[in-house]
């Protein structure tokens, strides 16, 4: 095994793009925050989240924990949730979800029974905010650009015709 | 090196390119600038392979989009029609025989074939070589993507290794 620190691939809530940073493998979580809000400056940001999962990691956990199993983007994020309002032609549903939500995540919540009752599978809608199509596994805090509130427009994925 | 070229390999380099990489979307072959391979992971299908081969030409990168074909690595030419990706109704759209490229507006040769259409899938300012390889890894992981008969070494250069599965 390498001595080398590992990188650290993660979503920052707030930033569309996510970010990298080496990190000791036995670095805890609690130290992994520290590295981050060093890098960006930004105090707020207090929780690491796996994505799709809703409770923080512990702080006493280590980074290589979370390398040794399948990747899953992590979230670095403030406290808190994010209230999502979903537009669908005339209806609208709304719920809070935590930063590391995906869009996936999202959409298989709108279009369930007891929500918008839709159709089809996830893989036949997308999310847009504005005009802008977003990928199935961006996560909600990359999309709300730091606000603790966003209003997405699902739509049937747009397929080009000849 | 020209500006192209180190815009290409510094988006090639990108945390959000190499997330991508990470989830076994897609992972870079081959460059001998202005030609990118990449692989794209299609979905499981009965009769299908698990990869597909991109060839891209990035001249220009990225104040023009690229164009690209699904490519058979093996013969050096284009996947032939009837090997690509098909759905109920034939060929998908994308992957039909229009051009040599995709036939989707993200496509630099295709875009002026839906002049006032699409734009929020056609390529523009911020766009990069993550959201093209989005876009296809999109394509083959739709649930229109019902079958595909070319064979699974044709996502490989001579001298690779094929993999049965390299996930």
């Amino acid at each position: 095994m390498s001595d080398r620190p590992p990188e650290i691939l993660f979503a920052v809530e707030g930033e569309r793009n996510p970010r990298s940073v080496s990190a000791p493998r036995d670095s805890t979580i609690t130290e992994f925050v520290a590295l981050v809000v060093r890098e960006t400056g930004r105090g707020e940001l207090v929780e690491v989240l796996v994505e799709d999962e809703d409770e923080p990691i512990a702080g006493e956990r280590r980074i290589h924990e979370l390398l040794e199993v399948g990747f899953k983007l992590i979230h670095v994020a403030s406290k808190g949730h994010i209230k999502v309002k979903v537009d669908y032609a005339t209806r609208a549903v709304e719920r809070e979800f935590k930063p590391s939500a995906t869009m996936e995540r999202i959409i298989k919540w709108a279009i369930s029974p007891k929500e918008l009752n839709l159709e089809g599978g996830p893989e036949d809608f997308q999310l847009k905010d504005g005009n802008e199509v977003l990928p199935a596994d961006a996560h909600l805090g990359q999309v709300a650009k730091g606000h603790k509130h966003v209003t997405l427009t699902l739509v049937f994925k747009v397929k080009p015709q000849g | 090196m020209g500006p192209d070229e180190q815009a290409l390999r510094a988006d090639l380099d990108s945390c959000g390119y190499r997330v991508g990489e990470r989830r076994g979307k897609w992972q870079v072959v081959h460059l001998e600038f202005p030609i990118l391979y990449v692989r794209v992971r299609a979905a499981t299908r009965a009769a299908g392979p698990p990869w597909f081969l991109l060839r891209l030409d990035c001249s220009g990168y990225p104040g023009v989009a690229p164009t690209a074909q699904l490519w058979d690595g093996q013969l050096g030419c284009a996947i032939p029609l009837e090997q690509r990706p098909h759905g109920k109704a034939g060929v998908l759209i994308a992957f039909s025989q229009w051009q040599a490229c995709l036939y989707h507006p993200i496509d630099r040769m295709a875009r002026a074939h839906w002049p006032n259409q699409y734009p929020e899938l056609a390529w523009s300012a911020g766009k990069d070589i993550t959201y093209f390889l989005e876009t296809v890894h999109g394509l083959l992981n739709d649930p229109q993507y019902l079958t595909a008969k070319a064979p699974a070494a044709a996502a490989y250069l001579p001298g690779e290794t094929v993999a049965a599965d390299p996930v």
